[in-house]
């Protein structure tokens, strides 16, 4: 299967004709012990994709599919499962925003952002720009804990893009936020990633969400009676800015991306 | 001042009332110090009047107590044997809460150092003063250490009972979070663990000091050292000398009380003001 990606002849090959590969991953198999009665169980099988440098990806599938699995294993979190994950960079900067905001609650905003680079690091300097440009300014010195979930959040996306990473993970950033809130994160998430562009990937169960940020969609599932997703779908995703904005544009695009089983 | 005392309570009790209502100018009530003086104010009057009803030379009233706590005090002996005893105090109090919270934290972070030395936390938390005080001086004699150590031992367990729980607490989320981001060991410890370890480690002071300086007291008395309020008491006890056994014990939790207000109390206030 490697094989026939690197020659770039199959299906997808239009997805990363643009660009070299920043990131590949190759997971044979992933299992999770038994757990509190749960039997032992193969989440991830037989999964190689390519993730072209300055894509955005969005991992789709239904819950319980790997899809934050997936994506701590390419973080480095997860090191238990047979295969590999290969950076293009010998050195690569990850920047992950995860499910919960995971803030320092006693931090204040600015520190929190400030935290994840060096002391005396030059792109602290950007720090009040990215503060104003997601939105918190006048929030700086304020507890996350004081702040709105929304709030948070743009705290949390402003940590991520300020290390300035060569991959970008995203897990579901975007739960429990009422509709306008969540679209509005979406637009800032769209727009940080076009002034500063770099390898995402994003993981989320959202059919919506997958094709209003992705310029690519990978879709997990079942394949094998015995268990374990892989890749069920593969599609680019070629929409114009104005085209994310417009309901029915994305309506089309999701109908065209999800279709079949 | 014994006689003015003696008589002054209620009306003292009644104007500091009256001048709560007055500064309060439409709070709800006399604040929270406010309530710790009138209840403390109260209780000093009944204890005037139980000892007035009383008449025993066993059973001393607040005037008797108070003067000779004035007169150790401008004799300078109080001060030698307070002083003493709060050096005690403070070196096994910062002993017991390093090596507890040492312990707790290793118990806490590591299943199988939990699993095994879970059956001699129990034991040792079991064990009573008396008798780790008792050997500890039959074993090693004697000395200013062997006081300061007998101590420690007593409140380490406690110590890492709640250190333990402590690093139980830890998120696995943040930890995650200071992996990925690559904050190093050192940022991590800084500004993720030691923040989430400080109301573990501020409840084991708080409570730590109140165990820690009444046991220094029984190891004075026991230990047969010639400095410190622990010897004070064990000494006027065995004359039946009452109002010298309060006059110390009243100074001392005096102290006790300015180190809780003064120091632990609004470290924690500190510790907690991100909170929402």
């Amino acid at each position: 299967m490697r094989a026939d990606t690197l020659d770039g002849n199959d299906r997808d090959a239009q997805t990363r004709a643009d660009g070299p590969v920043a990131l590949r991953i190759a997971v044979a198999a992933k299992r999770w012990p038994p757990v509190a009665g749960r039997p032992a169980h193969t989440v991830l099988r037989d999964l190689d994709l390519d993730i072209t440098a300055r894509s955005f990806v969005v991992l789709s599938g239904p819950s319980g599919c790997g899809k934050s699995t997936l994506l701590n294993i390419v973080a480095g979190l997860d090191r238990d499962y047979d295969g590999a994950i290969t950076f293009a960079d010998p050195d690569p900067r990850l920047a992950f925003i995860f499910q919960s905001p995971r803030l320092l609650p006693w931090r204040t905003v600015e520190d929190n952002i400030a935290l994840v680079l060096p002391d005396g690091d030059p792109r602290r300097a950007r720090i009040p720009d990215l503060i104003a440009r997601v939105g918190l300014t006048g929030a700086e010195t304020a507890y996350p804990e004081r702040l709105s979930l929304g709030m948070q959040r743009r705290v949390a996306i402003a940590r991520g893009f300020v290390v300035e990473p060569t991959i970008l993970l995203m897990d579901e950033p975007f739960v429990s936020l009422d509709d306008p809130t969540a679209d509005a994160l979406r637009g800032l998430v769209l727009e940080l990633w076009h002034r500063q562009p770099t390898t995402v990937l994003f993981v989320t169960h959202d059919r919506r969400e997958a094709v209003r940020l992705a310029t690519r969609v990978v879709r997990l599932g079942t394949v094998r009676d015995d268990g374990g997703s892989s890749l069920v779908g593969d599609t680019a995703v070629d929409l114009s800015v104005a085209a994310r904005a417009d309901p029915e544009a994305l309506a089309a695009e999701q109908a065209r991306v999800f279709a079949g089983p | 001042m014994q006689q003015k005392l003696d008589v002054a309570p209620p009306p003292v009790a009644v104007q500091r009332r009256h001048d709560g209502a007055v500064s309060r100018s439409g709070a709800r009530g006399p604040g929270r110090l406010g309530w710790a003086m009138l209840s403390l104010l109260a209780l000093v009057a009944i204890w005037a009047l139980a000892a007035a009803i009383a008449q025993s030379r066993h059973g001393p009233g607040p005037g008797t107590v108070f003067a000779l706590v004035v007169r150790e005090a401008s004799s300078g002996a109080l001060w030698l044997h307070l002083g003493a005893t709060l050096l005690r105090v403070a070196a096994a109090f910062m002993a017991a809460m390093a090596i507890g919270s040492a312990i707790g934290l290793a118990m806490g972070r590591n299943r199988t150092v939990d699993q095994f030395f879970d059956a001699w936390l129990i034991l040792f938390l079991n064990l009573p003063a008396l008798v780790i005080i008792a050997l500890s001086y039959v074993w090693l004699g004697t000395y200013e250490t062997t006081a300061i150590i007998a101590v420690a031992i007593n409140k380490i367990p406690n110590v890492a009972v709640q250190m333990r729980e402590g690093a139980r607490a830890l998120s696995r989320d943040l930890d995650e979070m200071a992996t990925v981001y690559r904050l190093g060991w050192w940022k991590t410890l800084r500004h993720v663990t030691v923040p989430q370890l400080a109301p573990f480690f501020a409840a084991a002071a708080r409570s730590g000091l109140a165990l820690v300086w009444k046991i220094v007291l029984v190891v004075e008395a026991l230990g047969g050292h010639s400095v410190g309020v622990g010897h004070q008491i064990f000494v006027a006890f065995q004359s039946f000398d009452v109002p010298m056994i309060l006059a110390y014990a009243l100074a001392f939790i005096v102290v006790i009380q300015l180190v809780e207000h003064g120091i632990l109390q609004p470290m924690q206030a500190r510790l907690n003001r991100w909170k929402r």
